[in-house]
């Protein structure tokens, strides 16, 4: 019997098993992929990008998706109809390996969005059940453990730091930032350089970052990317306390007493084997949309809707990052203030965001990164080349080419803002449809509220005049009611109250007294930043409170 | 969100190229589709010179290719070569000029011309350890660097 078994190992499960083995828990880890090692991850965009490797095959495992039709009707189709897949990264470290590692704490305000704002027609706002003094500490201890790069420039809308400075530098940048920073200012907007969970200079066995041009989407042949992979399992792995079981999938959690979990039931994905592992602490750290589903599929007799479900809240006020994307493009022939060889240098990141407008009047704001778009060659080429309601080819595509890759640099902005919990967006399963393990899948209603895209327009409002001013071509706007499928949270809020939350304070179960939740699925609202440092930090904090404890 | 509409079609029609014979005719007039896009382009003559079709089989014959992706591009190369009464493979650069245009007028038309652009981008800008990419070549001649470090394995052998 092991002390804990951890279900999944990216972030928030790398962190919580790293708190633990280093303490000495007899730990196992359970995650459903294969354990890539530094040295197998290349920049083969076939495989990460095309083919997507390393998430399952989208006919054997997916999810149904339930959003509004056209006539405002639900519909509900399954992932593979929809070429919509939401699972992310299926191997040791999860989807962090892919991440482009922008990293920021939430406000201390997202923490008490409902004491703020009050109600919303329609919302179901609820304030955290801890502040942003409580978790501050962890997200002290995880910037110095993942190695978190930056240069920190006092701003209003700037959680207050502990010690100013990061660990580390910040990595190199292009010098389009130049013409972001001048044109910011020409404004009177102000620019920050966006924190990184991407070392600059080396850390233990990890080397500082190479600027390979190919960064978000692709694994780290460096290990400079703070992934749960590279910044914590890879140093446990080799523990005699850690057994790190790859290729599993865990599908159900089976109770002794009504009360407490005996063990888990898994399945070995390559033999198709059942196994059961057991243990005296569980911890899930699925990703929100699969721990729900898990513990909507370990029904029982004594938990009939679902495991520890008295409350009637899981999978309910499921929540995304609202938001979207504005495009642009810097052509060599109008480019301003910049040399074009500057602007094509490569692998050089475009470390700026803006906060300004992280607060608005009388209601929340959000985020805007700027980054180049994509640099993957086949995505690049097969883009646009549909012309006056033609595909090109012949020697109008080969023009399109070399002034695609030539003449022209895209660049993207990022708007982050709050995606509104609400009673219209949850998971359930349908035990109509199964997985090729046989495990029903889930469905997810997709509903966004409409203040997120309201807020998110305005965002872009605001962000737009600074593209114009920087003589950026081509600016078009992309917000969207859909979610993207990567930045997933909610459906097991926490609360004090047993009546209206899933888990307590801690992260534990109010119904099971060994069932701990460490990823995003604990979050009522989810600040209008990516989640990863929040989910690492917050991780953290319930691993510790579990050290205390047992 | 109607992103396989297109492929519906397909789905439902008999004709899917299912067998080796009616495969390989297929793959012919992908390959020939694909020399007649980039002929009067940088790259004719390498892609004249490469297994593009090689790729291609083996892609999306693998399990981790959409499998009605596949069915849809198979079996329009068929349909395609059928309302053209099997004149495409031996008729004249402008001749297929006008049949690919004449298809592309229909949505399923101008989308499985695309799928085939694409797969011919995968074909020729993926890492060169994928066969046809060879010593960078048609990297070199859109003059852009592939990321390092390139994989030494194709995901296909793994």
């Amino acid at each position: 019997m092991y002390d804990a078994i951890i279900i999944g190992s990216g972030a928030s499960g790398s962190i919580a098993a790293f708190t633990l083995a280093k303490a000495g828990y007899k730990i196992a880890i359970i995650e459903k992929g294969d354990y890539l090692h530094r040295d197998e991850f290349s920049k083969d965009e076939l495989a990460y990008t095309r083919r997507n490797i390393t998430t399952p095959n989208i006919f054997d495992e997916y999810h149904i998706i339930e959003y509004l039709g056209s006539n405002d009707k639900w519909v509900s189709k399954p992932s593979y109809e929809l070429g919509y897949s939401f699972f992310n990264g299926n191997i040791v470290g999860g989807s962090s390996n892919f991440m482009s590692g922008m990293f920021h704490r939430m406000h201390p305000d997202d923490f008490r969005l409902f004491d703020k704002y009050g109600d919303i027609e329609g919302a179901d706002v609820a304030n955290w059940a801890i502040d942003y003094k409580e978790l501050a500490p962890y997200y002290d201890q995880i910037e110095k453990l993942v190695g978190i790069s930056g240069r920190y420039k006092p701003h209003h809308y700037e959680p207050l730091r502990t010690n100013p400075s990061y660990p580390y530098p910040p990595t190199k940048e292009n010098q389009v930032v130049s013409l972001i920073d001048k044109s910011a200012k020409e404004l009177g907007i102000t620019t920050l350089t966006t924190p990184r969970a991407i070392l600059t200079m080396p850390q233990d066995s990890r080397d500082s970052c190479y600027y390979s041009n190919f960064c978000g989407s692709y694994g780290c042949s460096s290990g400079a990317k703070g992934s749960g992979m590279e910044a914590f399992i890879s140093k446990i792995s080799q523990m005699p306390n850690v057994t790190l079981i790859t290729n599993t999938q865990a599908i159900k959690l089976h109770t002794s007493k009504s009360d407490t979990i005996e063990y888990v039931e898994c399945i070995d994905t390559k033999t198709k084997q059942h196994k059961k592992l057991y243990a005296k602490q569980f911890i899930l750290a699925a990703q929100a949309h699969e721990s729900v589903r898990l513990l909507l599929n370990s029904s029982s007799k004594e938990h009939p809707k679902g495991l520890g479900n008295s409350s009637n809240m899981l999978g309910k006020n499921m929540i995304y990052s609202a938001g979207g994307v504005i495009t642009a493009s810097l052509y060599k022939d109008t480019l301003k203030g910049l040399e074009f060889s500057q602007l094509m240098q490569e692998g050089l990141f475009v470390n700026r965001s803006i906060k300004d407008w992280y607060f608005l009047d009388g209601y929340k704001g959000g985020l805007a990164e700027f980054m180049f778009a994509p640099q993957s060659i086949i995505a690049k080429a097969s883009k646009h080349n549909i012309q006056n309601g033609h595909l090109i080819w012949g020697k109008a595509l080969d023009d399109m080419l070399e002034f695609r890759f030539h003449q022209q640099k895209s660049l993207r902005v990022e708007i982050f803002n709050d995606w509104l919990p609400n009673d219209e967006c949850y998971m359930s399963v349908d035990k109509r449809y199964k997985d090729i393990y046989g495990m029903p899948v889930g469905k997810l209603r997709l509903y966004s509220h409409p203040h997120n895209q309201k807020v998110a327009y305005q965002l872009a409002n605001k962000i737009k005049p600074l593209l114009k001013q920087m003589n950026c071509q081509d600016i078009q706007t992309n917000i969207s009611k859909l979610p993207p499928p990567n930045l997933i949270a909610g459906g097991c809020r926490f609360g004090e109250d047993a009546k209206r939350s899933y888990l307590d304070k801690n992260c534990k179960s109010h119904d099971i007294t060994n069932l701990y939740i460490v990823d995003a699925s604990f979050m009522p609202t989810g600040g209008s930043v990516p989640y990863t440092w929040t989910i690492y930090a917050n991780a953290l904090r319930v691993a510790t409170h579990v050290l205390r404890l047992y | 969100m109607q992103r396989r509409e297109f492929l519906s079609i397909s789905l439902l029609l008999p004709t899917l190229a299912n067998s080796s014979s009616t495969q390989a005719k297929a793959y012919q007039i992908i390959e020939a589709v694909i020399h007649h896009m980039f002929t009067h382009t940088r790259y004719q003559k390498a892609i004249f010179g490469a297994n593009i079709i090689g790729f291609i089989s083996t892609t999306i014959n693998h399990l981790s290719y959409d499998k009605d992706i596949k069915a849809f591009i198979l079996h329009h190369a068929l349909e395609f070569d059928k309302v053209n009464n099997h004149t495409f493979l031996d008729a004249s650069y402008f001749g297929k000029e006008m049949m690919l245009r004449g298809y592309e007028r229909y949505p399923m038309g101008q989308n499985w011309l695309y799928q085939i652009q694409l797969l011919a981008f995968e074909a020729i800008y993926s890492a060169p350890v994928y066969g046809v990419n060879v010593e960078k070549k048609f990297w070199k001649l859109l003059g852009v660097e592939g990321g390092k470090p390139s994989p030494q394995k194709r995901y296909i052998d793994v």
